[in-house]
């Protein structure tokens, strides 16, 4: 279990790695870092700002719930005193909604800065993250998975690598990261991920390892109580970001 | 307009560029980038077309990670 405690603070954050307790000790906040994929940044920042979820698509109003309940547990949002979300976005994922010019950017960039936190890796640790994440990214594309027509690796497959050395669940709706109905055994792609991540990353046998959950998926494990996969190589982001972390949990307190 | 463009934009990342050097794979495939970042009028995109657009963008950024990884 990792924790972060800061000087002439009485509470300690604990990265949540274990059911829920309970009864919680006092002062003791169970904080869950999430990965949010590029499109669920931008359907979460969407409905921020004023998507009527009643009036969504049907079919995707599952979807939608899970957005806006994951949305109301981020520690970040003030809504709920027990939010216990810490919602993130990989490298990977701030790159792609950089810069971009459109009203509807403008959204997304302001939701980004307020309520996400950028897992921005240390200059000194940026081989050691880039060279893991590229033998992720070959790994996936050996056993076929997030490739494009060419038989390319995508940046789905980079989006994976990056959450899983953290060993942080990626949230996404994409069939193409997370199980997907009308695949002959929809839970293989996601065992032969695990085992990659589990491999690659050196994870012990005891460890629970992070993969690919669609929203509602994820809100399951949570409401569960079983345990989940505990975050690892956080020291390597940048002091900062690091900081921003506590920041973000000591402020839900 | 936007809707045009992102026909356009669909049947460049189609055209056959194997003739090309590298590099110039990895400029064709940032100008799309560029294009996408800085030129789209920001009055005209609908949230749709923006996200097809974002879907436009990620297509050419996996097209470079894999030639930076190739030319290394």
């Amino acid at each position: 279990m990792i924790r972060f405690s800061k000087p002439n603070k009485k509470t300690t954050v604990i990265f949540k790695n274990t059911s829920i307790p309970k009864t919680k000790q006092k002062g003791q906040k169970h904080i869950i870092l999430v990965a949010l994929d590029t499109c669920v940044v931008i359907d979460m920042a969407y409905i921020y700002h004023n998507l009527d979820i009643n009036r969504v698509n049907p079919k995707k109003k599952s979807y939608y719930f899970a957005l806006k309940k994951m949305l109301d547990r981020n520690v970040l949002s003030k809504k709920r005193k027990d939010a216990d979300l810490c919602l993130c976005i990989t490298p990977e994922v701030e790159m792609e909604l950089k810069k971009f010019k459109s009203k509807y950017y403008g959204k997304v960039k302001n939701f980004v800065e307020r309520f996400l936190v950028c897992l921005e890796i240390d200059a000194e640790k940026e081989n050691h993250f880039v060279s893991t994440v590229n033998t992720l990214v070959d790994k996936y594309c050996e056993k076929g998975y997030f490739l494009d027509c060419d038989g390319n690796s995508t940046v789905d497959a980079i989006n994976v690598g990056q959450a899983s050395y953290f060993n942080i669940y990626i949230i996404s709706n994409d069939h193409h990261i997370c199980t997907y109905r009308k695949d002959d055994d929809p839970e293989l792609k996601i065992q032969e991920i695990r085992k990659i991540n589990e491999r690659t990353l050196k994870h012990s046998y005891r460890e629970i390892v992070a993969v690919p959950k669609r929203p509602e998926q994820f809100l399951t494990l949570l409401n569960s109580g079983r345990r989940l996969a505990r975050p690892i190589n956080l020291e390597n982001l940048r002091y900062l970001k690091h900081e921003k972390i506590l920041n973000v949990c000591n402020f839900a307190k | 307009m936007t809707l045009y463009i992102i026909k356009e934009l669909t049947e460049r990342l189609k055209e056959d560029i194997s003739t090309l050097s590298n590099q110039e794979k990895i400029n064709f495939f940032e100008q799309i980038i560029d294009l996408i970042d800085e030129e789209i009028d920001e009055e005209t995109v609908s949230f749709e077309e923006f996200k097809q657009l974002i879907e436009i963008k990620r297509h050419a950024m996996g097209k470079i990670y894999n030639l930076k990884r190739e030319e290394e």
